[in-house]
């Protein structure tokens, strides 16, 4: 049934009013009980970022896909966190056919391995993929980043890197992606640094890279990342550490605290 | 000055920077550190860290935390002056902005109503500013 409302506004408006509740749950989950028109611009926005942190989170959501299917398409970034217990999250991510960005919180790179064939129909969607908190063994990292071959970012946040001789072998084909914007945000620069140069599957280089945000702390390694990547970047975003850690290490500076 | 071992002296290898923004810049109370050295402002390396620029910078941000209103008279605004007016990479600038980090400790007060204004009134008489500056906050809502 065509209401009032809708004959008087055309549709178009209406879309544009409810994007100006993007960030607003509340507003949104009352718009999409409105009208079925305005149910589907309300969901694009209210489901296009899931978080699956808690084991509570992942029982909510697949109470919430059994008995409506169809919102799996809105979602474009999911958030997953797989610290504690193995979770079939490759599948998750699988199933949303509309995925651009994963987050993956403290996982131990790779619990998943036999999953890994299952985000193939959606990896040529996903543009951005992020690490964090993660136990990250270098040589099993590319052949993941590898599987998007329209990357374009990729994170590190508050990955530790773990050294293993043990390369990760996945039977998918590998890509270089076109990686142009890379945000190191981890102590453990160093760690990164081997995952950049010394893959199980060499990438030769990341001849893309425009965008570098870096964190600048204690043990980093930045010289073999500006040498390497100094004359493509244009936008770097230095990360610094704070004097709360009693450390604001940049360059020769040490500044001492006084009692 | 650039240090050879540094990450400063590094800096000079990006040769075709064109935006470049230091985040994370805890804002120092003055008295924290030694008087008479370097550590008495974040800006003492944020410029010596510039010093080792080779490409004319059109865009700079800096990001700093600020946690009680109070701080902000301790922000070292003479040191942004100085900054912007000696360097030279900087005469290319269309953008500078100033983003503050909302984190409050106890809350209870907006950091975007008290710290914008007086960012905006210490930093305007810049003539070299006039029409590049923006301010702006980032953080959790009040």
């Amino acid at each position: 049934m065509t209401s009032r409302c809708q004959r008087g506004i055309p549709p178009e408006l209406v879309d544009r009013i409810i994007d100006f509740l993007h960030d607003q749950p509340k507003a949104l989950t009352a718009c999409s009980l409105v009208a079925r028109s305005w149910t589907v611009t309300s969901r694009y926005h209210q489901f296009s970022m899931v978080a699956l942190i808690t084991p509570r989170c992942w029982g909510k959501f697949n109470r919430l896909i059994e008995t409506s299917p169809t919102m799996l398409r809105f979602v474009r970034s999911v958030i997953v966190d797989v610290a504690d217990t193995y979770s079939p999250w490759m599948s998750v991510c699988a199933s949303f056919p509309s995925l651009q960005h994963i987050t993956m919180n403290g996982a131990v790179i790779p619990p998943w391995r036999e999953e890994a064939a299952a985000i193939s129909s959606v990896a040529h969607n996903i543009t951005s993929f992020t690490i964090n908190f993660t136990i990250v063994r270098p040589p099993h990292v590319w052949p993941i980043v590898r599987m998007f071959p329209n990357l374009v970012t990729l994170g590190y946040g508050g990955a530790r890197c773990v050294t293993t001789s043990v390369p990760l072998q996945l039977s998918l084909p590998c890509h270089s992606p076109p990686i142009s914007t890379m945000s190191i945000t981890t102590t453990a620069l160093g760690g990164v640094l081997e995952v950049l140069y010394n893959p199980p599957y060499p990438l030769t280089t990341l001849s893309t890279l425009d965008i570098l945000d870096v964190y600048l702390g204690r043990g980093y390694n930045f010289q073999a990342l500006a040498q390497a990547y100094g004359g493509q970047i244009s936008r770097l975003r230095l990360y610094v550490h704070g004097h709360d850690q009693q450390c604001t290490s940049l360059g020769g500076f040490q500044p001492t605290l006084s009692c | 000055m650039a240090v050879v071992d540094s990450p400063n002296y590094y800096l000079s290898h990006f040769t075709n920077l064109r935006h470049l923004a230091f985040a994370n810049l805890f804002l120092i109370p003055r008295g924290r550190y030694k008087r008479g050295g370097e550590g008495e402002s974040p800006f003492v390396w944020v410029n010596s860290a510039i010093a080792a620029l080779r490409s004319p910078i059109t865009h700079f941000t800096i990001e700093i935390l600020i946690r009680q209103p109070a701080q902000l008279d301790a922000v070292d605004w003479k040191g942004i002056d100085v900054l912007f007016s000696t360097r030279e990479v900087f005469r290319s600038l269309v953008r500078v902005s100033v983003v503050f980090l909302g984190r409050l400790e106890g809350g209870g007060w907006d950091p975007k109503s008290i710290a914008e204004p007086v960012a905006v009134r210490r930093l305007m008489p810049l003539t070299s500013m006039m029409g590049l500056l923006t301010v702006s906050t980032r953080g959790p809502k009040l």
